[in-house]
Parts: C-alpha cells; sequence; structure tokens
C-alpha cells in the first residue's frame, strides 16, 4: 500500500516528508519483486525435485508391457506366450480400387477367399476387419504394397508353439486376452498381473502318452481316449491327455467333441477298475481278510437282476484271486457284506462323490446313484452305475497304492500343499493292493497281461463297461481302461489310460475290452516314458521287491497248474 | 550511505536471482536430454525383450517333442532305449569285479588261442 501511497503523494505534489520514510518506501517495490522471483524459484525446485521423483514409475513402466503371463512346463518350456501382431482393417470409405485391393490382400489373408475380402472392403463403414491377427512379417508386405485405405493396429497375441499337445489343459483366452479355458483361465488372476506360471505337466512325457493313446485309438477304431499320469507322492499330475485333441492356436475352428476334456470333464462308468477300491475297503475295514473265500459259483440275483461274470468260475476264490481274475459276482459278495455305509464312506474319503478339485475349470461332479440301493452297492463295486472322470480315478488309486493318504491331484509345479495329511487305507492295505495289482499283471489268468513291462514292476487293473445309451446299456459300445502303477513295490507314477468306444478287431479276436485295448497303451508308455520319469528298471525277482508282491492264491495257481498238463 | 548499501543489496539480489534462473534451465534442458536418452533405451530394451520372447516361442516351436521325435525318427533313425539296456550306477557297483574277470578270461583265451596258433605254425 506504501507504493501507492508514495506514488500518490508526488502526483499531487505533497511537500517533503521525512527522507527514511521516502527511501523505506521505494525499497518496497524491489523487495516485492525479489520475493516474488525467489518464491518462483522456489516453486520451480519444488516440481523438478517431484519430477525426478516421478521418473522411475514412468520409466518402469514403460520396461514392463503389461504382457500377460507366460505358462510353462515343468522343465521350462514354454507352453503359453505372448507375441506382437497386428490388426488388419479397412476403411472402405478412402479405398480408391475395391478390385485392386483385393488381388492385393488376397496372398496376404489365406483364411479369406476374394469373395469375403472384396465384400468387406466394400462395407459401408468405417472400420472393416480382414484379420485380427497377422505376423509382423504379413503387415509388413501389406505396408509394403501401399494399399490406400488399408491400415494396421499393434495388438499382443497368445502364441501356444506346442499346437495340439496338453491344448485341453493350457487352455485359451479370447480376443482381448483374457483366460477362457484350461489353466488360462484357471489362473487368469495371475497371468493377467503379469505373472508367469509353471506347470506340473512334462511336456515330453504328455507327447508319448498321447501317441500311444492315439495309437490305440485307430487300432480299435474308437472315437476317442484320455490318459492321466500322476506322481503318486505329490498328486501332480506329470501328462493329461484328451482325444481327439485340436491345435491350441485355433481354439474357435476346433469341433466341441475336440474342445471338450475327456479327462477332466468326461463322465464314465468306469468298470472294474473299481474293484481296487473295493477290494481296498473291504481290507481295510477288517470285514475280509485276504485269503477269506468268496462264493463266486452260485447264481446271484439282486432285485431281479443277474450278476454275472465275464468267465464264470467253477471254484470259490479267495478276496485276492476274485480282484485278479475281475469277478463281478465275488466283488458283488464283498460289498454286499460291506454294506452301503462303509461303502459310501470309502469312496467319499478317496473323493470319488465330490467335484474334482483341479486348477482347471472343466472338471465334473459325479453322477452318483440316488437313492442308493442295495443293488447300487452291488454294482458299485465293479464301477457300474457310478460315473467318474478319469483324474477321480486316477486319484482315488494313488492313494489307495501310495501310502494310503489321500492325493489330491494338481496341475501346478509342487502340487497342493497341505498342512494335514488324510489317511485312508492302512499301510498293511496298501501293501496287499499293490501285491493284488501286480499279481494282475503277471498272473496266467490276469486281465492286464499286455501292460508287463519288463524292469519295471508295473501293477495295474483293467476295466470294461457298456456304455449307456438313453438309458439302457448297449452291448457294441465299449469304455475300457486300464489303471496302473509302477513300479508296483514302491509306486512312483500312476497311469490311468481310456479309450472311447473300441471296436474289436481280427488282431484281438475281436475282443474290445481294457485288457485288449488300453493295458497295451500304458505298456507301451511305461516302457517309453519310464526312462524320462527317472525310473530305473530293476531285477524283479530280487529279494528286495519279489516278498513285497506276494500273494496268496493257491485255487488260481493250482487252476493255471492243471491247465498247464 | 544506507542508499548506497541498498542499492548493492538489490543489485545483488537481481543477480542472485538470475543466476539461479540460469542454474535451473540449464538443470532442467539436462534432465529433458537425459529422459530423451532414457526413452530411446527404454524403446531399444522392449524391443530386444521382444525380440527374446519371439525367440523363444521359436525355440519352443521347434523343439517341441512331437516334431524332434519325427526327426530323429527320420534322419537319424533313433527308436526308445529298451529296459534291458539301462544299468544304474548301484548296478555297475555290485558287477564291478564280474565284468573284469570275464574281461581277463576273454585276453587269456586270446592268448591261448594265439599260442596255439603259432605252435601250430
Amino acid at each position: 500500500m506504501s507504493i501507492w501511497r508514495s506514488i500518490g503523494k508526488k502526483l499531487i505534489q505533497v511537500p517533503d516528508q521525512d527522507p527514511r520514510v521516502t527511501a523505506r518506501n521505494r525499497l518496497a517495490l524491489p523487495v516485492t519483486i525479489g520475493t516474488g522471483a525467489f518464491l518462483m524459484i522456489g516453486i520451480q525446485l519444488v516440481s523438478l525435485s517431484l519430477d525426478e521423483a516421478r521418473l522411475p514409475q514412468r520409466h518402469a513402466g514403460v520396461n514392463t508391457t503389461n504382457e500377460r503371463g507366460k505358462i510353462y512346463d515343468r522343465n521350462g518350456q514354454i507352453l503359453a506366450t505372448t507375441l506382437p501382431a497386428y490388426e488388419l482393417y479397412a476403411d472402405p470409405r478412402t479405398i480408391m480400387n475395391p478390385y485392386e485391393a483385393t488381388v492385393q490382400l488376397s496372398d496376404l489373408l489365406p483364411n479369406l477367399t476374394e469373395e469375403q475380402i472384396f465384400s468387406q472392403l466394400t462395407r459401408n463403414t468405417r472400420y472393416a476387419e480382414l484379420s485380427w491377427r497377422v505376423s509382423p512379417a504379413t503387415y509388413a508386405k501389406a505396408l509394403e504394397r501401399g494399399i490406400v485405405g488399408v491400415y494396421g493396429r499393434e495388438r499382443d497375441t497368445r502364441f501356444y508353439p506346442q499346437k495340439h499337445e496338453a491344448a485341453h489343459l493350457i487352455g485359451t483366452v479370447n480376443k482381448d486376452n483374457q483366460g477362457l479355458t484350461g489353466m488360462e483361465k484357471g489362473m487368469d488372476h495371475l497371468l493377467a498381473k503379469g505373472q508367469d506360471i509353471h506347470l506340473s505337466i512334462d511336456i515330453a512325457v504328455q507327447a508319448i502318452l498321447r501317441e500311444e493313446i492315439e495309437t490305440q485309438i485307430s487300432k480299435f477304431q474308437a472315437i476317442g481316449g484320455a490318459g492321466i499320469v500322476m506322481d503318486v507322492k505329490t498328486g501332480e499330475i506329470i501328462a493329461m491327455a484328451s482325444l481327439p485333441q485340436y491345435n491350441a492356436n485355433y481354439y474357435s475352428r476346433a469341433d466341441q467333441d475336440a474342445q471338450f476334456n475327456r479327462a477332466t470333464k468326461g463322465l464314465y462308468e468306469m468298470g472294474s477298475t473299481f474293484k481296487i477300491m473295493n477290494t481296498a475297503m473291504a481290507l481295510d475295514s477288517g470285514v475280509f481278510k485276504a485269503e477269506d473265500m468268496i462264493d463266486v459259483v452260485s447264481p446271484l440275483r439282486v432285485a431281479g437282476l443277474p450278476i454275472r461274470d465275464y468267465h464264470p468260475e467253477k471254484k470259490p476264490l479267495n478276496v485276492a484271486e476274485v480282484m485278479v481274475v475281475s469277478s463281478n459276482k465275488g466283488s458283488a459278495r464283498i460289498a454286499d457284506e460291506l454294506g452301503a455305509e462303509t461303502q459310501q464312506k470309502y469312496l467319499g474319503a478317496l473323493g470319488l462323490l465330490n467335484r474334482l478339485s483341479l486348477e482347471i475349470p472343466e472338471v465334473a461332479t459325479p453322477i452318483i446313484p440316488a437313492p442308493w440301493r442295495r443293488i447300487s452297492t452291488i454294482t458299485v463295486s465293479y464301477g457300474h452305475g457310478i460315473s467318474v472322470t478319469l483324474a477321480h480315478l486316477a486319484s482315488a488309486v494313488a492313494t489307495t497304492i501310495g501310502d494310503g493318504m489321500r492325493v489330491y491331484p494338481s496341475l501346478v509345479k509342487g502340487g497342493i500343499k497341505k498342512d494335514y495329511q488324510e489317511q485312508v487305507f492302512s499301510p498293511e492295505t496298501v501293501r496287499h493292493l499293490r501285491a493284488i495289482m501286480r499279481r494282475v499283471v503277471t498272473h496266467e489268468r490276469g486281465t492286464g497281461k499286455f501292460a508287463n513291462i519288463k524292469g519295471y514292476v508295473v501293477g495295474g487293473k483293467t476295466g470294461t463297461s457298456e456304455k449307456s445309451v438313453n438309458g439302457r446299456y448297449d452291448k457294441g459300445l465299449n469304455i475300457t481302461s486300464f489303471v496302473a502303477a509302477f513300479p508296483a513295490n514302491d509306486p512312483q507314477y500312476v497311469v490311468a489310460v481310456m479309450v472311447d468306444e473300441p471296436k474289436g478287431q481280427k488282431f484281438s479276436y475281436y475282443y474290445a475290452t481294457g485288457g485288449w485295448v488300453a493295458a497295451p497303451a500304458v505298456g507301451a508308455f511305461i516302457r517309453r516314458a519310464a526312462p524320462i520319469l527317472n525310473v530305473a528298471p530293476v531285477d524283479e525277482d530280487s529279494p528286495e521287491i519279489r516278498p513285497f508282491l506276494e500273494v496268496n492264491s493257491p485255487q488260481l495257481d493250482a487252476e493255471v497248474q492243471n491247465a498247464s498238463y | 550511505m544506507l542508499r548506497m548499501k541498498s542499492k548493492t543489496s538489490i543489485l545483488l539480489i537481481c543477480v542472485v536471482t538470475i543466476g539461479l534462473g540460469i542454474g535451473v534451465y540449464v538443470v532442467e534442458q539436462m534432465i529433458l536430454e537425459r529422459e530423451q536418452k532414457m526413452a530411446v533405451l527404454n524403446a531399444k530394451i522392449k524391443e530386444e525383450k521382444d525380440r527374446i520372447t519371439v525367440l523363444e516361442a521359436d525355440w519352443s516351436y521347434l523343439t517341441r517333442p512331437s516334431r524332434i521325435q519325427n526327426l530323429s525318427q527320420e534322419m537319424l533313425s533313433f527308436a526308445p532305449i529298451e529296459p534291458q539296456r539301462i544299468l544304474t550306477l548301484d548296478m555297475l557297483e555290485d558287477s564291478k569285479d564280474a565284468p573284469q574277470n570275464s574281461n581277463a578270461k576273454n585276453q587269456d583265451n586270446g592268448l591261448y588261442q594265439i599260442t596255439v596258433i603259432e605252435g601250430a605254425q
């Protein structure tokens, strides 16, 4: 205020006042300007230092392009990655000559016919999509040709270098790179944040499993199949195939049957492979001992349904032998004695009555008998009247033959870590089951002889069931399966294979059973994959192995001996 | 005296102000320049990373098991190893003496044969 007063005073020629007052007044002007200037510098300094603080963030943003995480197999092979690609589109209003442009574009877009390209180029719009995904090379060619009105836009795309291999479990994404199926969907919360994930799958083992099932499918003219290899100790799924399969890079072009995951989503009546669990619960509950005799000779009829054996027995067999020759009648009698309650308790503890817990969304809930009558208990004992997935079966067998602790399947490297363990079967039961499964593969009358690979001590169980079509069983349509564990004396891996609707062939004497169709696939798989899985061949008759796999089977042994005379 | 003093102080303030202004300007320009350099480097890094991703994907594509298997069968006539041909280290330990003995025997036989042949001549 003093400045203006002093100016005003000068203007109206006021008499001189005290020079000190005048000086003070005059000084006010430069002081104000000076303070202002310093203030400006101060503000500049503060804003600069703030800028400096912001810098690292800004550049971090440039470094980590907000890219979707990669998916690796257990050994670091890439299963899914994100690559730069271009979206190619046209603005039809600026296209000079649609005929010429069509000719120029036709070889760059092999998925579109010339008619389709032309119709896109002449649409009444400002945006006509030509391809949502072309490679940088194709895009460069399109630019080189300088077609007026054709544009491109950079856009990341998901690439699956393994093509068909493990396509079902890796899954797929939509055009906006959001998980749609498989692990892409199940692990979307991590992948979307740019986090890489490592699966439990070994892609080499996966390829062997897929190929061996494929071989059997084509030999027996089947419509499909599935297979699972599981680490018994950790529950990690080392390989999981579903056939027919599709190229993961072209998910939308695959037909529905190929997209369907038969290993985790397909529900099937598994047949005699259920006798593994039936025998285990018989021994574990204490109701039966392995040597107890079962009547498999006299006819059995429940609720008007005759229970028959594929191969009728002439003499009674013990509990172990019932499983070796896969007698339905024997299993039925055992289950009948155990009762529905015991059976349900064990099936529940094995996870066979609940939705499968796995990281992918394509999992199924078993179809179980309701109400659970006496006839249900009896048919469930040999795997009928209950539909589960192959993954259910593999986990249940891993539990039964591993160390009796509940095994939870997982597709993530390392498996699921639980801080508690659920004991389902006692070590004594487990030991019996290992021996019986070994005998199924080695015994003269066993059903799984085609899976016996010398050196790897394979133990297993076959399964054949008729498919039900419109509520009635069709004799001509079978589901054949085989579940194996190796080495049987101390199982490391469980291998489960299922082949859908095989047809009997001349070389198989027109049989299309688990022993003929699925067991050879498991055998061939073990022969090829065991070295990769780090299982060394052993001498099966050595004193460290043989005594652990003894089965008391006097009736069967006598029979075989009589037959050979 | 008082007048002189205030005049020099004003001058001093002005000089300091201008000096600081120039200083800030120079610093700002340097920062801008470095930012530009950084942006160029970052773009290069991104480009390299993209190329690495593409190469890794290419590698995975070319080493996929089904392709390697086909190649090894067609070009090298490879086949899976039979279980009988795999020995573990402990197996070698156990039979350490046996093969040596048999080798010795073979050599003995060889020598013996040679001597016989020499004798015949």
